[in-house]
């Protein structure tokens, strides 16, 4: 188990620069939607199954079709021919802080501990329905409020 | 250094990435990829906080709605840049110099 | 069931039910109407805040539980109301009435949306005060912080457009920052919930969660910080202000950025009373943003700009208020809101009238226009003295209150710093009335005439309110002395 979590770890962080450092939106978008299988496969590893399925179908493929929807809407895009400079230092910069964290953590000996089962009876659908109602309300709105956002931006005429 | 540890110390180094990105990018639609990136890793947080404490149910209902919100966010952050990709033709963010003081 | 379950089904109930109302009407033809629904919307919660405040405040208990109608059936209580929620949601009425009458004459009538926003947002407001659990503060603030982006660029001209991107970008950084630090809170409490976290979280011994602990209270702080637009937080608060229609300017400036930031501030000082470095650092960012505000006011050559640094600036005088970190320090920055927003809804309906009449908010080309637009010229002098502390106003008597409690909290430097810097407050008003309002008239504005309609209503409404509040506040403090507070 412990090497599935190794793994996509290794994954995330390899795309994670990858998006960051690829000139090309498509490509950036491309690896983005790695990390996020990356990310959904460790969350099912790590015993969130119903999360993992949303990780994958939604931020792994809607996000990239949103994404890539736009990129073609901002077609011509005087920057594609003249990208930006590439940030070398930056992965460098944070492979430092990662290493520095890692000594740091071995130096004082810090430890979370490790998986615990304590209070995992109830199931996802009993705590999400039950729980976290508010929530659901709140994302239900959040949804109106991005309709209402689209009507604006690409229904609406400018004003004279 | 067991795995918790490491597991947080891969999502600080994300997160950084993300925000460097976003304060770095000059495209707007990086902003975007930038922002999802940090948003991976705290979704990662919130399950390794599930896994630790035992409350994955409560973890997973978490991430769900983050996952959600950060969909019509990315659609409305996408939305303004088209907008503004119209008025200037290009996505640049050092066109938007219209506002100072 | 009683009248304080009722009342509470309103405040999501009403915004909801108008949302669906005005889409299935057609919606271009009746934008008058869907403002005018939207205003009873705000009006009708005011009514019902003030009503349920009194209604609690009678009934001696300290919150009330509730759930949506159909949840609440099943005995559940995932909302609650308390006094001080309940005195916010009224100001969130208050404000967005005084955002609709202003609506009426600025927004055009191709903004069928406005009113979908504006119920958008006031769910979002409402949503964040009424929960009980930092996750749901969370995700209703995002719907607050979306409904404001899209209302910032609706006219989608340049300048709006690029307002809205930059509070965007910084909002996004927040939410890494306030995710971040709910998920690290999270792996120690096991729960967001108001009634699990506990002061205790930072105590004991120190270990590697409690480590962790501090870290998310650092980020939750700095990314309510962003929310609010605290120095050095502010950049994206002047930007959005000014590039807004007058009406969203009212609606971020009176009361988004206080619920959004300064309330959520609030939550964590109530959750965690005692917390000396919250304390601390809510007094540095307090000192700090009044300072910067003000400065920066200084320099300003647009009204809305001006009235932009200065709501940057008085932000600073609520979180000190908190920062004393006793009930009279709660109540004296509540208090200050109030006012405050009062006085700065005034501000930017003035703006819309001068922006109407003249065309320009540059207050280099005003100058003298208090013979022509007297009810306007009234109603800024009357808020920009309430903001700088004049006494009888009601602006005087909050900042008053600030400073006892800073006083009484041992705070004794802080208190003087804080009277001291209300001068600089003081001098940016003076110019900017000195520059728009008073001298020689402009030829240019020969032919200008007095704002009618909403807006003048709003003004008159806000003055009265201003200069009410302050004769009357007397009694608000004998009520104070009751309780045994001042």
């Amino acid at each position: 188990m412990n090497i599935a979590i190794y793994v996509c770890l290794g994954a995330m962080l390899v795309f994670g620069f990858l998006s960051v450092l690829s000139r090309h939106l498509i490509n950036a978008a491309i690896s983005l939607a790695a990390v996020s299988a990356a990310c959904g496969v460790l969350m099912y590893v790590l015993g969130a199954h119903t999360a993992a399925i949303f990780e994958v179908s939604v931020c792994s493929g809607l996000v990239t079709v949103i994404f890539i929807s736009a990129v073609s809407l901002s077609n011509g895009d005087k920057q594609a021919s003249a990208p930006e400079k590439r940030a070398h230092l930056l992965p460098i910069i944070l492979i430092a802080i990662g290493a520095i964290l890692v000594i740091v953590s071995l130096l004082t000996g810090f430890s979370l501990g490790t998986h615990s089962t304590v209070g995992s009876a109830a199931s996802f659908d009993n705590v999400f329905w039950e729980t976290r109602q508010a929530d659901i309300f709140g994302q239900m709105v959040a949804i109106i409020a991005g309709a209402s956002a689209i009507v604006v931006f690409f229904k609406e005429s400018e004003k004279q | 250094m067991n795995v918790s540890t490491i597991m947080l110390i891969a999502g600080v180094v994300l997160i950084l990435t993300g925000c460097f990105e976003l304060i770095r990018t000059r495209n707007m639609l990086k902003i975007i990829i930038a922002l999802e990136l940090a948003i991976k890793a705290v979704s990662m947080f919130i399950t390794l906080g599930g896994w630790l404490n035992g409350n994955m149910p409560v973890a997973e209902s978490f991430v769900v709605s983050v996952i959600v919100i950060e969909v019509v966010v990315a659609t409305v952050l996408a939305g303004i840049a088209i907008s503004i990709f119209h008025k200037h033709g290009t996505m640049d963010i050092r066109n938007l110099r219209n506002l100072k003081g | 069931m009683s009248a304080l379950a009722v009342i509470t089904q309103l405040f999501l109930a009403l915004p909801l039910l108008a949302l669906v109302v005005n889409n299935l009407v057609p919606r271009e033809t009746m934008r008058h109407t869907t403002i005018g629904m939207s205003a009873g919307v705000a009006t009708a919660q005011l009514l019902a805040a003030i009503i349920g405040f009194v209604l609690l405040s009678a009934s001696g208990e300290s919150s009330f539980r509730f759930a949506l109608a159909w949840d609440a059936a099943k005995g559940l209580g995932y909302f609650r109301v308390d006094l001080v929620t309940l005195f916010l949601l009224a100001c969130v009425g208050l404000v967005s009435l005084i955002a609709n009458l202003t609506a009426f004459t600025t927004i055009d009538d191709h903004r069928s949306s406005f009113t979908n926003l504006l119920m958008v947002m006031l769910l979002g407001m409402n949503g964040m005060l009424i929960v009980r659990d930092l996750f749901s503060l969370y995700v209703f603030m995002e719907v607050t912080g979306i409904a404001s982006f899209v209302m910032i660029g609706m006219y989608k001209s340049t300048r709006d457009l690029e307002g809205a991107f930059k509070y965007m970008v910084l909002s996004m950084l927040a939410t890494i920052f306030i995710l971040t630090g709910l998920s690290l809170l999270f792996i120690k409490a096991g729960s967001l919930s108001f009634d699990l976290l506990r002061p205790a979280l930072f105590e004991g011994v120190v270990d590697a969660k409690t480590l962790l602990s501090w870290v998310a209270l650092v980020l939750l702080v700095s990314g309510y910080a962003i929310k609010s637009g605290v120095v050095p937080f502010h950049s994206w608060l002047p930007d959005a202000y000014e590039s807004a229609d007058s009406a969203v300017s009212i609606m971020l400036s009176g009361i988004v950025t206080k619920i959004a930031g300064v309330y959520s501030m609030l939550v964590l000082v109530r959750l965690f009373p005692g917390n000396m470095a919250l304390r601390g650092t809510l007094l540095v960012l307090g000192l700090l943003t009044i300072i910067t505000g003000a400065l920066l006011a200084l320099q300003q050559q647009s009204f809305k700009r001006i009235a932009a640094y200065s709501s940057v600036s008085q932000m600073g005088y609520i979180l000190l208020g908190f920062a004393a970190d006793t009930r009279l320090g709660i109540i004296a920055g509540l208090l200050y809101l109030l006012t405050h927003a009062l006085a700065k809804t005034a501000l930017f309906t003035n703006a819309a009238a001068l922006e109407k009449r003249l065309g320009t908010l540059n207050v280099n080309e005003m100058g003298g226009l208090q013979a022509k637009m007297p009810v306007t010229a009234f109603s800024s002098v009357a808020a920009l003295l309430s903001i700088a502390g004049v006494p009888p106003l009601a602006g005087f008597w909050s900042k008053l209150l600030v400073l006892i409690a800073l006083w009484s909290a041992g705070l004794r430097g802080v208190a003087a710093a804080a009277l001291l810097l209300s001068i600089l407050s003081g001098a940016y008003f003076l110019r900017l009335q000195k520059k728009a309002f008073f001298g020689k008239l402009n030829p240019r504005w020969n032919s200008v005439v007095e704002i009618t309609g909403g807006i003048q209503v709003s003004e008159l409404l806000l003055s009265i309110a201003t200069i009410a509040i302050g004769l009357l506040f007397p009694l608000v403090l004998l009520y104070l002395q009751h309780a045994g507070l001042v």
